[in-house]
């Protein structure tokens, strides 16, 4: 039987959180753009000390490179006609009980809501476990305990497929609440009760919470119990915590939408397209540069989907979500299928830099070296790497004895006052050099140890069959719209053609410190997205609760 | 008029790519491929094969080219293929044989369809015939094995240095091309075999022995230097240009 995406969606009222993440943006805007017939998006934002959360989406719509196809379809005015007709603004923070919303506004918005879709989240691989704590495993149980107060009590959350933790093959689209990957039954509120008095005992020895020694002992003990439930690292294990908080709940229809290494845009909003700094940036950036061999498993899955991929997928689980028909689980990734190894992705990176692409501010001669320099995979963890070691021992201890460099004591008693200042300078600048490429090599090492269990330690297959049969149950139309299009996908032409450009323009500069500059895009007028949400707060009599409230500090990066 | 040139010449036209159409022979990209093999020591032992076919591509042809091409064992059809395109941007294309182009172009204009032959691989020739807007492309491809890397062995059938022998006409054949009623444009001895099958051959700045053959036979000769060309062949190309 053919179900209908746009059928499904027809109508629809969604409380959408990480928008102005990455995955949230794209697809807001794909849904915007393919599925017109959305009753309407309400967008939960936070505000911050510049800009509220009316000023952040009304900025995103207009500059945001992923909300272009909709200002070169619609122009200035359709776009505002479109905001005004879709999208509420709603001020709030995933860490605040209820995610923050004003009770009047939350009481007037609930029972309108179809769905709550939780897209926000910390990303980073080593965050501090009381900030993981609060931004992933209690945002989505504030997200849950919003969409419990929804007629319909629907919650999609958007998790990661890494929760699957230190797995080796088949992962299925599955989760047994309680039980995490290495098998330990646990309990999530024991276990954030214990992280939390342990950090706070970390916080007390060593002076205070925000000591540098307080976080590091902070992140040191998350990573140890993370590693002893089975997870890799304090992403997994606060992602995988929520999971487990949201499975226990008889309160909520949940959906779990995985997604596993978001990745530049396929063809929306446009081929290329990315935001921040992702996973395979700095592998890129590392092998398109001097690095000869990469501690990496040559064969395992390198799980890259794009983010318009992504996008597809999430489309397929909440239109299922908001028909009653959803699966638990839906995994959206590409080694089941379309599988693309670490070795291949090498090979292609190497090809590209043969085809004329260098990473910028390299020289000539580098440049030649790099052309037939071809990175492959070094099948040992950087636990048993001694080249970077080495490296760094070396370039430290370089960069000291150029430190100690007294030309009074070092340089012969003829030489001139002129030529004396000139060794200083020169030693002095060789210095700062050296110091740069030691805390570079310091960063490559460390990046190497995060990112081992995920391409070296582990080889996952996650099961993608929930996303494919949605698809195959398709009429053509909608299949080209928002069927799961990873079948397709080449790999040499993404990898080449658009991953490897795509991250050179929108994500390795800011690996060089500098900024990606956002579209020239126009100016919406007066009357910004927050015009519906007045239009909200109005309707949410008697009270006369603020919309906007006060900006908190969290990461909605997902 | 038109009508009667194209029937004095058939409706198709076989260039030989190397050669016709470029100086580079086939052992070259050969080499090539495997001096810019992924790992070091694919290169070397890709260079002691190139070392081994040089010699011998004088006396066994077939053998030289086999030896050469099994350097590229192992390689992946990402690299061949990327290699392949860089290999046609920066070393064949730049050095097409103008008279060959021009000579295709003419029988292109004529409506006449255009057949590359070449044995070469596919991922060589291919970008060439989409950069000279042949119809087809008739050459040789490597067999990979289930991972996608290649074995070292051509794909069969497999088109040796001596064109024209069962395996070309075969597949012409499947093509639907009759020989006895294409022109066919050659340059090296390895070409005799297949002009001597064609109604109009033509052996455009033909090797030594094939230039024999031509006068012998009373094949047209173009060269690349126009004014080389003898008062017989600009008669006998009248039809041609």
């Amino acid at each position: 039987m053919t179900v209908s995406v746009s059928q499904s969606l027809a109508g629809r009222h969604l409380l959408v959180t990480g928008f102005t993440g990455f995955v949230g943006k794209v697809w807001v805007a794909f849904l915007l753009d393919r599925a017109p017939e959305i009753g309407k998006l309400t967008l939960l934002v936070r505000g911050r000390r510049d800009a509220p959360a009316t000023e952040r989406v009304r900025r995103a719509f207009e500059r945001s490179p992923a909300m272009r196809p909709l200002r070169e379809k619609l122009g200035a005015d359709g776009l505002l006609a479109l905001v005004r007709e879709k999208i509420e603004v709603v001020e709030g923070d995933a860490r605040e009980p209820l995610m923050g919303i004003a009770p009047g506004v939350l009481a007037a918005l609930a029972p309108r809501l179809d769905a709550v879709v939780h897209c926000a989240g910390l990303t980073d691989f080593s965050p501090d476990p009381l900030a993981a704590l609060d931004v992933n495993v209690r945002g989505a149980e504030h997200a849950a305990d919003v969409a419990a107060r929804t007629p319909d009590r629907r919650l999609v959350h958007i998790s990661t497929c890494f929760v699957a933790g230190r797995v080796d093959g088949d992962v299925p689209e599955a989760l047994v609440p309680g039980v995490s990957p290495n098998g330990t039954h646990f309990d999530v509120e024991a276990e954030k009760l214990g992280i939390e008095s342990v950090c706070a005992a970390i916080n007390a020895r060593e002076g205070g919470p925000k000591k540098p020694a307080a976080r590091r002992g902070r992140v040191e003990v998350g990573t140890q119990r993370a590693a002893a439930l089975g997870w890799p690292n304090l992403y997994t294990w606060s992602k995988g915590l929520a999971e487990h908080s949201l499975g226990q709940r008889d309160d909520i229809a949940l959906t779990l939408v995985r997604p596993s290494i978001v990745e530049c845009a396929r063809e929306f909003p446009f081929a290329g397209w990315n935001e921040g700094l992702n996973t395979s940036g700095p592998i890129v950036w590392m092998c398109s540069g001097f690095a000869w061999k990469v501690p990496m498993r040559a064969d395992n899955c390198f799980d890259v989907v794009p983010v318009d991929t992504v996008a597809r997928g999430m489309t397929l689980a909440v239109a299922d979500a908001v028909t009653d028909r959803a699966a638990p689980v839906y995994h959206l990734a590409s080694g089941d299928f379309n599988r693309l190894t670490f070795d291949r992705a090498l090979d292609l990176t190497a090809l590209k830099v043969r085809k004329g692409y260098v990473p910028s501010g390299v020289s000539a001669a580098e440049r030649a070296l790099l052309t037939h320099l071809d990175t492959t995979a070094l099948d040992h963890g950087a636990d048993r790497s001694y080249v970077l070691p080495v490296a760094k021992k070396a370039t430290q201890w370089l960069r000291d004895s150029f430190r100690k460099f007294d030309p009074e004591r070092h340089l012969p008693a003829s030489v001139d006052d002129e030529a004396r200042a000139l060794w200083t300078d020169r030693v002095h600048s060789a210095s700062l050099r050296l110091n740069k490429t030691s805390m570079l090599l310091k960063s490559i090492e460390q990046l190497w140890h995060a990112y081992q269990p995920f391409i070296h330690d582990h080889d996952y297959r996650f099961s993608t069959r929930r996303v494919r049969e949605r698809t195959d149950a398709l009429s053509p139309e909608e299949k080209a719209l928002f069927g799961w299009d990873l079948s397709t996908l080449d790999w040499r032409t993404y990898w080449m053609d658009v991953e490897i450009p795509g991250l050179d323009k929108w994500s390795l500069p800011l690996l060089r410190g500098k900024d990606v500059p956002d579209d020239v895009g126009f100016d919406l007028g007066g009357d910004p997205p927050g015009v519906s949400a007045r239009a909200l707060s109005a309707s949410a009599t008697p009270s006369s609760e603020p919309l906007h409230r006060s900006a908190s500090v969290v990461g909605d990066a997902e | 008029m038109t009508e009667a040139i194209q029937r004095a010449h058939g409706d198709v036209a076989l260039f030989r790519l190397e050669g016709v159409l470029s100086p580079r022979p086939t052992l070259t990209a050969a080499a090539w491929l495997s001096l810019n093999a992924r790992r070091v020591r694919a290169r070397l032992l890709g260079m002691s094969s190139f070392a081994l076919a040089g010699p011998l591509a004088m006396r066994d042809p077939g053998r030289a080219t086999r030896l050469a091409w099994s350097a590229l064992e192992g390689m992946s059809e990402d690299r061949l293929i990327v290699l392949g395109e860089i290999y046609a941007d920066e070393h064949l294309l730049p050095a097409l044989s103008e008279v060959g182009v021009e000579l295709l172009e003419r029988c292109r204009g004529r409506g006449q369809r255009v057949v590359l032959l070449s044995d070469n691989l596919d991922v060589i020739a291919q970008p060439v015939a989409r950069h000279l807007g042949v119809d087809e492309v008739l050459c040789n491809a490597m067999e990979l094995d289930d991972n996608g890397r290649a074995t070292g062995r051509l794909r069969a059938p497999v088109l040796g240095p001596q064109l024209g022998g069962q395996a070309l006409k075969g597949q012409l054949a499947e093509r639907g091309v009759n020989l006895g009623a294409a022109c066919a444009y050659g340059s090296q001895r390895g070409d005799s075999v297949l002009l001597g099958a064609v109604a109009l051959p033509c052996c455009v700045t033909p090797d030594r022995e094939l230039r024999r053959l031509a006068r012998d036979l009373d094949w047209p000769i173009v060269e690349e230097s126009r004014t080389q060309t003898t008062r017989l062949d600009r008669a006998r190309l009248e039809g041609i240009k």
